[in-house]
């Protein structure tokens, strides 16, 4: 994709879908076409999303905000004035889920974006077997942070380092697409960030990584779910090309990419952006139509023309003056076959 | 051969599935016997899952009726870098699908009553 021909849309992040254009929309969730997750801080239009709350039941004034919320960003801004304690649960491809501790952000899971467990493991900063223990000791789930520092497995500073960056991570790769509903629930323990995020700093960083992939890639949603292909054999000088390199195999996406390495999905991407000036990689959008293949029974090429084809151009049948009719056949279609 | 032909929209529709749930990365479609029928795939061994798959699936019914829980409707290995789903394709057919850790398995529990009815209705002229 030429990045000079970018979308017009794309000057103004803040008020674009940058899903709304794509053809691999999931039929399931339409009719929600108006926001995305939590680049949006603007709704542009009025979504059909329900967004319920059933932790406290209570309907104040600022419940009434989480409960009129038009996007996900105004919900977490709405949760973030009450100071609640919550997991909501955004349903849609991918979705996701985000932890609030007092309102603040300390954790996102989606399947967009790997989660710190799944970065831990994966890059093997820590074994299986380190990380079973560690859930032995912390059968609630809240303390893991704390026990892994305490197992001298990671640092506290390292671990907060990895779960910020998971926390903007994960909200970008929701803002990918747009939710179908959202619903506030209790919290989950999950392994978080102390303190969180401001929900307004993380929607802002949000909006700001939307545009600058935008700038360099065009529709960002279309390029985090393209397949990526290896071009010639140049020479690679980073080693983080190399890693990536390693498992660019024609089928992977960059999502993909980002869990078989245990990085993150917007680095992956920034990375790709400049393997792809270079030469290296190339992208690949999906060419499979948004529903599903038909399962009508697939005839060769070989098997003739088709019945509706027009027929071939040439001279049409000609009478000849004995009076006997065409002399070819009556068929239109059969033109001079002799 | 008619079997080549038969296996190109097979194949077109766990395409499909990769594309249509985030971190699906390899598809097996085998007979119930563990026979080879279908992939999509690039780092599994194909023949090997669609041999496993099969014992899998067997073993995971002889456990369901074992723990006395009704109908078994698939097979989740959850795995510290992933997982391996198995279900039943119809009566004489499986479905191995490898996915990563990040899978969205809600999406996949969505569209997995569709693929397995497109993969029967495909699968149904062999013994028609």
């Amino acid at each position: 994709m030429d990045p000079g021909i970018t979308d017009p849309r794309t000057t103004d992040p803040g008020t674009t879908d940058p899903r709304s254009d794509e053809p691999g929309a999931d039929p399931g969730t339409g009719g929600t076409d108006a926001t995305h997750a939590t680049g949006s801080t603007n709704a542009t239009s009025t979504t059909n999303a329900t967004s319920t709350t059933d932790a406290t039941g209570t309907t104040d004034a600022t419940d009434a905000s989480v409960t009129t919320a038009r996007n996900v960003s105004a919900l977490l801004l709405a949760l973030r004035a009450q100071r609640r304690s919550a997991t909501v649960r955004v349903s849609g491809t991918p979705g996701g889920t985000i932890h609030l501790r007092d309102g603040l952000v300390v954790a996102v899971e989606t399947p967009g974006a790997p989660t710190v467990e799944a970065i831990l493991l994966k890059s093997g900063r820590i074994s299986d077997a380190e990380w079973a223990g560690v859930c032995v000791a912390d059968p609630s789930g809240e303390l893991r942070g704390a026990e892994l520092n305490h197992r001298a497995l990671v640092g506290a500073l390292e671990l907060e380092v990895m779960c910020t960056a998971a926390v903007f991570d994960g909200a970008f790769a929701m803002s990918l697409s747009a939710p179908a509903s959202w619903e506030v629930t209790d919290r989950v323990p999950t392994l978080s960030v102390e303190p969180g995020v401001e929900p307004a700093r993380l929607t802002q960083e949000t909006s700001r990584r939307l545009a600058l992939l935008s700038r360099l890639l065009g529709a960002p949603a279309e390029a985090a779910r393209a397949r990526v292909h290896r071009l010639a054999s140049e020479p690679v000088h980073s080693s983080r090309h190399v890693e990536i390199l390693s498992c660019v195999n024609g089928r992977r996406t960059p999502r993909d990419i980002a869990f078989t390495l245990g990085r993150g999905l917007y680095p992956v991407l920034l990375d790709l952006v400049r393997m792809e000036g270079l030469g290296l990689v190339r992208r690949e959008s999906r060419t499979t139509p948004s529903g599903r293949p038909s399962t009508a029974p697939r005839t060769a090429a070989s098997a003739g023309q088709s019945p509706y084809a027009p027929p071939e151009r040439g001279p049409l049948p000609r009478r000849s003056p004995g009076g006997h009719g065409p002399k070819s056949s009556s068929s239109p279609g059969e033109t001079n076959s002799a | 051969m008619s079997e080549t032909r038969a296996a190109d929209p097979l194949i077109d529709i766990l395409a499909a599935l990769r594309d249509k749930v985030m971190g699906v990365s390899e598809s097996v479609l085998a007979t119930a016997d563990g026979l080879l029928v279908a992939t999509d795939a690039a780092t599994v061994h194909p023949e090997s899952v669609a041999a496993v798959a099969a014992a899998t699936l067997s073993l995971g019914r002889r456990m369901a009726q074992q723990g006395e829980t009704g109908m078994l409707r698939q097979v989740i290995a959850q795995c510290s870098g992933g997982h391996v789903l198995v279900l039943a394709v119809g009566d004489r057919a499986l479905l191995a699908v490898v996915a990563d850790e990040g899978l969205d398995l809600a999406a996949f529990q969505r569209e997995a009553p569709a693929v397995v009815e497109e993969l029967t209705r495909q699968l149904d002229a062999d013994v028609a």
